[in-house]
């Protein structure tokens, strides 16, 4: 019976590692994500504003 | 007919006390000078007022109220805990003034939830998100005494349920202990959550004692870096929080109830909802946190509490705590042997989940050797952290016990 409640004590030791440490790595992953998306945000919004001198730009022409 | 008449018959409270087996009486005249005790030592902030008052006072009126139910049983007409009988119970809820709370809101868990729905929007996870796997390493460390009371607790005869639930005081997190006690050792939810909620109270004064024993001053006295510190906004901690809490609700749907409260907490903080999160902090926090304390209190019965069952639980309970502070220094310490010696390893006593009680101890016992030493956000982000982990390990007990069977 004890030998029983220790082998559970590891598994739920081991899957709560596990698990936390894959929240922490979902964290980390979540940053990287949403800064990739931020920058791709930022990026197409400065193309966006480059269009909005293409009238200027084609009158040029 | 008046000459039958005693005037104990007008004074039932006392009357009973003859009636009754004179351990009980002696009993229920200590529970209810401990219950003056208690109202004294929460007045005075020695130990935490808003559970204790409510429970003092519950304590010393269910002790003092008892009458003749019929000829020969006595009773109160507080509350029957353990009836299950349908039609016992519909004349129960008619007739014990706390029964529909107690019924309703405490045999299915729902206060526990409201009150982690209530920590749910008082935590900040910018500095678990800041600082993850620092914050989570040391956590579950800090879980140590959940996990070794454990089989401690089956070698001194508890079965698997109650050794569980027992093991979950080790967590330091009430609605935890109330949530797994609940789930898996209902006959015995009502001594366990008490000497969860009178040992959470005594942490703020033990735990220094342990940090001051276990960590040298030169290692106490270490300065963070703080100059690296990402940004935390709130789409952010939304972000996680959704994400979080569908991963562990697919994981453990038995403890999906809590994992929703906890983050559906967190999401209205972070999404600003200004009236969600008065009425959740203002009514559902204090209102629950008011009852827990005040069922507690009636709950603390003389025939409950001479259960031998409790000396035990008095010693598990000790064990689990203490082991989960030595669980988290050791956490600390590992971060500190890891980052070089550049991590104060006394915030690893902060992985224990007592919010935010043990950051303040960690911080508190930090400024006692450098006053310029600042730990807090670190200590903060290992205690919210210690939350979740305590909301999985809870979920990895409540469905793997039922499986080994």
């Amino acid at each position: 019976m004890v030998y029983k409640a220790c082998l559970i004590a590891c598994i739920v030791f081991i899957t709560g590692a596990i698990i936390s440490i894959f929240i922490a790595f979902i964290i980390k992953g979540l940053f990287a994500g949403m800064s990739l998306f931020d920058r791709y945000e930022t990026g197409t919004s400065s193309i966006a504003n480059n269009r909005s001198d293409l009238p200027h730009a084609a009158s040029l022409r | 007919m008046v000459n039958n008449f005693r005037i104990l018959d007008l004074f039932q409270g006392i009357a009973t006390m003859f009636a009754t087996d004179s351990k009980i009486a002696v009993a229920r005249i200590v529970l209810m000078l401990l219950g003056m005790l208690l109202i004294y030592l929460g007045a005075r902030k020695i130990l935490e007022p808003l559970i204790m008052i409510p429970m003092g006072f519950g304590m010393a009126a269910v002790n003092a109220g008892v009458l003749f139910l019929s000829a020969k049983t006595t009773g109160t007409i507080f509350l029957d805990a353990m009836q299950s009988d349908p039609m016992k119970l519909m004349s129960a809820l008619q007739i014990d003034f706390l029964q529909p709370i107690y019924t309703f809101t405490f045999s299915n868990g729902l206060i526990a939830c409201l009150v982690f729905m209530g920590i749910g929007v008082i935590t900040d996870l910018s500095y678990v998100l800041a600082f993850p796997l620092s914050s989570m390493i040391i956590a579950i460390f800090a879980e140590l005494g959940t996990v070794a009371t454990f089989p401690i607790a089956v070698a001194m005869g508890f079965n698997f349920n109650e050794a569980a639930a027992i093991a979950m005081i080790g967590g330091a997190d009430g609605p935890m202990v109330l949530y797994t006690s609940l789930m898996l050792a209902k006959n015995l939810f009502v001594p366990i959550t008490i000497v969860a909620y009178l040992y959470l109270s005594l942490t703020y004064g033990g735990y220094p004692y342990l940090v001051k024993l276990l960590i040298p001053k030169h290692m106490r006295s270490i300065e963070m870096d703080f100059s690296h510190i990402p940004m935390i906004t709130s789409e952010k901690k939304l972000a996680f929080s959704v994400i979080v809490c569908t991963a562990l609700c697919l994981l453990f749907p038995v403890a999906a109830p809590l994992f929703l409260s906890f983050f559906v907490g967190v999401a209205v903080r972070e999404s600003g909802l200004k009236h969600y999160i008065e009425l959740i902090e203002e009514t559902f926090l204090y209102g629950a946190t008011f009852f827990l304390g005040l069922l507690l209190g009636v709950l603390c019965e003389a025939s409950t509490i001479l259960n031998p069952e409790i000396f035990k639980l008095l010693i598990l309970g000790i064990t689990a705590l203490l082991l989960s502070g030595i669980g988290g220094i050791i956490g600390g310490y590992i971060m500190y042997f890891f980052t070089k010696g550049r991590f104060n390893p006394a915030i690893g006593i902060a992985g224990v989940s007592c919010v935010p009680t043990t950051a303040k101890v960690a911080q508190k016992s930090v400024n006692e050797v450098n006053k310029f030493s600042l730990i807090l956000p670190y200590a903060v982000g290992a205690n919210v952290s210690g939350v979740i982990t305590s909301a999985i390990l809870t979920g990895i007990y409540v469905t793997i016990i039922p499986l080994f069977k």
